[in-house]
Formats: structure tokens, C-alpha cells, sequence
């Protein structure tokens, strides 16, 4: 099933001023505030987290035409229902139909502060060391998203450099899947404007982007491992290949001829062996098969030293 | 949207899910306790005390909180400073992330489908519209708010403030000029 997020407005070509408003009350009618309450009230109570809330926001079909706080409405009466909290039925008659589930907390008056003033961190303990450094030069996923995820649509497939490590915080894109915290490394990766827009943007800005590490390769052909030519030759013969043993051509196995030609590459220009390269993907097969279904694969010290 | 917003809120409540003595709280907090003045008192205190400056470039959620200002929203501070070869300004174009221990809740402009678009990929335009024009030799770095850290922006500190205090500097320090829309202001001649 695609995802479709509504929020992916960086960079997209409108023709709209922003309009400065005056330091004053953030809100604009007397509904808004309440309706902010309500959304962190229930959020206390600990059936959903933020991850999940957003993604709930940002798949509103109708996300743009609503204003921002009428999107917390839409998402929490959305997040209600799902979880039978209440019924459309009795949010239109404004009266409790039936009786109350179970939650696991109810925010009192007296927590309120004390919780605001704590916030919610989502620095964790790093598993494993980072797979990247500063200075690094490191390409963002192409791919879709397929769920929630924090990666922007207009910073897919780039190339940027690492500029900080910022340790290892909840992954929001298994956080909001239902599927824990699973942490993982974040970097601020920065993007000139020319990579991110072209090459007539403006000189002289760019754009630094907070990103988890599944959202990273390593940019090989930026650090000069191989030229284009040297690609578009390898992907040639990968495709060639694929064809002479009956695959079906029809672009479904498109990255399938990328990764033959990335491995062809990584061989032939010493970054790493055949042997090697197999080695670590025994050694994968082996994480994903002790690891249970739903939770994020990584290897351990076992399944690089062998079969077990 | 009010009356549909009442309806919310009385089934949440007959519900026991919400606690209106808590309603009231959150109301109140947002509305009177955080703010862009607690910022602008954090930006005053880094422009007259280099160590805090230096601290808050290092670990800004540490050096933020020294002044009392800490919590939701807020839980990652980095602080980002402005210099005459170098402007910073923060968005967040997945959605509307914004440091609400030092700036309280964003305006209608941030959260606006012409902000999140455009300040990734015109800034100066986006400048253009607060006012604003700067050098075209100074550099322009936009930062996306994309993971839970959440950046103010130090402005430059105005010529002509040499003999100010603290608190009259703060005065100075707009919510724009702390997001990066915007420029610290100029004492009143």
C-alpha cells in the first residue's frame, strides 16, 4: 500500500507571500487553544505517541485546505476513533454514548507543569557505534516512503555532507509503525541549494537537514570510487546479464541490476572483495533469521563470525 | 469549529479521559508562561556573557535551562548564531516543529504552506517579504527541522548597544530575529 503524506511542502513551487504577524497571543480564536490542550491531554494519556500523530496529521486527505489547528482537530477526533475512545456519534451529539475504555494515564492539574517542564527526550543509548563521521559525503534513500518517516520528499536521492552527530534518538518512522523506539543515529546533514534545486540556485545557501541513519548511504561515486561511465558500463552489463537468465525487464527489478553493478564495482576497484561482500551477506541472512518479525535487523558479533 | 470543539471536549471529559482542571493548566501555561520573551532573555544574556554564549553554542538545552526554561518541545536546544558573513534561519516543512521553551507556540506564518515551501528553497525571498535584505556575500543556511532537536537562532547584536543592560537588550530581541525571518531590533534613538 502507498503512503501518502499531505506535509511534504519543502520546496515545492508556490507562488504565496509569507505574511509576518505580531508578537502577541499565538492563538486566533477562542476554540484554537483548546483544542491544543485537548490534543496534549490526551496525549498524556499515553494510547498513542507523538510519532503516531503526525502521521495521522499528515495523512488527513484533505491536510491542505484545513488550518493548522483545525489538522490537530481532524488528527486527535481520527486517533479517538481508531482507538474506540469515542464514536463519530457522539462527537456530532457532543454527549458520552457509551462507556469509557480503559486508558493508561489521566493528566490531573496538578501534573500539568511538571510535565510540560520535563518534555519527552528522545536521546537514547547507541547500540553500536555511528556508521558515519563528520565530513562525510552521504546519499539520502531514493526510495519512497512506505510509512511515516521524516526524510523530506525534496531531499531524496541527494548527496550532503555530514556536518554533526547528534547521538542516537527514537526512530520516528518504527515509532509511529507500532513497532518501539529502535533508536538510531542522527546526523544534521548539510545540502547545498545547487544539489538540492539545481544548478542555477543561488550560491551561497544551503539547507541542513536533521536525519536518521537508515536514511544515509555512503555517497561512493562522490568519493571518487568510480566515475559514471564506469557505472553506466557496469549497469549495462548487470541488466544484460539479468536478461540472459530470464528476468522479466519490466522494471520491478530495477535496483536489483543497481546493487549487481554496485557489487561488480566495490570488486573490481579493490573497496572490497567478492569474499567479503558475501561474507557480510551470510552474515545478514543469519541476523534476519534469529531476529523476530517486525523488529529491526542488525548484526551482532555472532553472525559475522559464522554459521551458529 | 467552536462548537465542534465543545462537543470534543465534553465527551473527552464525561469520558474521564481529560481532566478540565488540566485543560485550564495547559491553557494558562501556553498562553502566559512560555514565550519569545523567555528567548530573547536567553539571546540578552549570551550577547553580555561570552562564557554563556560559548556554553550555549556547546549545549544550549543545558545552558537554556540554567536561565529556567526547559521541557516540551524543547527537550534537544541548539543554539545557531548569526554573523556578518553567515544568517541562519529555522523551519520545519514536514510539519510545524518550533522551540516552545524559548519562542512558546509558532505564528500562523511558520506553520503557513508559504513558509515551509518556499524558506528551503528562496530564503531571501522569504526575507524579502519580513523586510529584511541582506549583503548578497552573506551566506544563508536554512535549517529543516526534520528529528526532535530544535534550533534558535542568536541574532547579531545591534550596533549602538554598547551601554545597555540585560533587560533592555532583551527588548531588542524579536521572535523573527530568533527564528531568522527578522533582524534584533535598534534602540530607540
Amino acid at each position: 500500500m502507498t503512503y501518502r503524506s499531505h506535509a511534504e511542502l519543502g520546496g515545492l513551487p508556490v507562488d504565496l507571500a509569507v505574511v509576518p504577524e505580531p508578537e502577541g497571543d499565538p492563538f486566533h480564536a477562542p476554540w484554537e487553544p483548546r483544542a491544543h490542550a485537548l490534543t496534549i491531554a490526551m496525549g498524556a494519556t499515553g494510547v498513542w505517541n507523538l510519532d503516531m500523530l503526525r502521521s495521522v496529521r499528515e495523512t488527513l486527505p484533505d491536510y491542505r485546505q484545513r488550518s493548522y489547528y483545525e489538522i490537530w482537530y481532524g488528527a486527535l477526533v481520527a486517533l479517538l476513533e481508531r482507538h474506540g475512545l469515542a464514536t463519530a456519534d457522539e462527537l456530532t451529539a457532543g454527549a458520552a454514548q457509551g462507556p469509557a475504555r480503559p486508558v493508561p494515564r489521566v493528566l490531573d492539574a496538578g501534573q500539568v507543569w511538571p510535565m510540560l517542564r520535563k518534555g519527552a527526550p528522545t536521546l537514547r543509548p547507541a547500540s553500536r557505534s555511528a556508521r558515519f563521521a563528520v565530513g562525510d559525503r552521504v546519499r539520502t534513500s531514493a526510495v519512497p516512503a512506505t510509512g511515516h518517516t521524516r526524510l523530506p520528499a525534496y531531499a531524496r536521492g541527494r548527496v550532503g555532507i555530514v556536518e554533526c552527530l547528534r547521538g542516537a534518538h527514537v526512530y520516528p518512522d518504527a515509532h509511529a509503525a507500532g513497532l518501539g523506539e529502535a533508536p538510531e543515529w542522527l546526523y544534521a546533514v548539510v545540502f547545498t541549494a545547487a544539489e538540492l534545486w539545481g544548478e542555477d540556485a543561488a550560491a551561497g545557501q544551503s539547507v541542513a537537514i536533521d536525519l536518521w541513519e537508515p536514511y544515509l548511504e555512503p555517497a561512493l561515486h562522490e568519493r571518487g570510487v568510480f566515475t559514471w561511465p564506469e557505472w553506466a558500463d557496469a549497469l549495462g552489463r548487470a541488466i544484460a546479464a539479468a536478461r540472459g537468465r530470464g528476468d522479466p525487464d519490466d522494471g520491478t527489478t530495477y535496483y536489483q541490476h543497481w546493487l549487481a553493478a554496485l557489487e561488480s564495482l566495490v570488486a573490481a576497484k579493490g573497496v572490497g572483495t567478492e569474499r567479503e561482500l558475501l561474507h557480510f551477506r551470510e552474515a545478514w541472512d543469519r541476523a534476519a533469521q534469529r531476529t523476530p518479525h517486525g523488529a529491526p535487523v542488525a548484526l551482532a558479533d555472532a553472525d559475522l563470525a559464522g554459521p551458529g | 469549529m467552536e462548537l465542534r470543539v465543545r462537543a470534543l471536549e465534553t465527551v473527552l471529559t464525561q469520558k474521564g479521559y481529560v481532566d478540565p482542571a488540566a485543560l485550564d493548566e495547559l491553557i494558562d501555561a501556553y498562553q502566559t508562561r512560555v514565550g519569545p520573551r523567555n528567548g530573547a532573555r536567553v539571546v540578552a544574556r549570551a550577547w553580555v556573557d561570552a562564557a554563556f554564549k560559548d556554553w550555549l553554542r556547546r549545549d544550549a538545552t543545558a545552558a537554556v535551562a540554567s536561565l529556567g526554561y526547559q521541557g516540551r518541545q524543547g527537550e534537544h536546544l541548539v543554539a545557531v548564531e548569526n554573523s556578518p558573513g553567515r544568517h541562519n534561519m529555522v523551519v520545519c516543512t514536514l510539519c510545524s516543529c518550533y522551540p516552545w521553551p524559548v519562542l512558546g507556540l509558532p505564528p500562523v506564518w511558520y506553520k503557513s504552506t508559504a513558509y515551509r515551501a518556499r524558506a528551503v528553497r528562496d530564503p531571501r525571498g522569504v526575507l524579502a517579504d519580513f523586510g529584511v535584505t541582506l549583503p548578497e556575500s552573506t551566506e544563508i543556511r536554512v535549517w529543516d527541522s526534520t528529528a526532535e532537536v530544535r534550533y534558535l537562532v542568536i541574532p547579531e547584536r545591534p550596533p549602538g548597544t554598547e551601554g545597555l543592560d540585560e533587560e533592555a537588550l532583551a527588548a531588542l530581541v524579536t521572535r523573527d530575529s530568533m527564528i531568522g525571518t527578522g533582524l534584533a531590533g535598534t534602540p530607540a534613538p
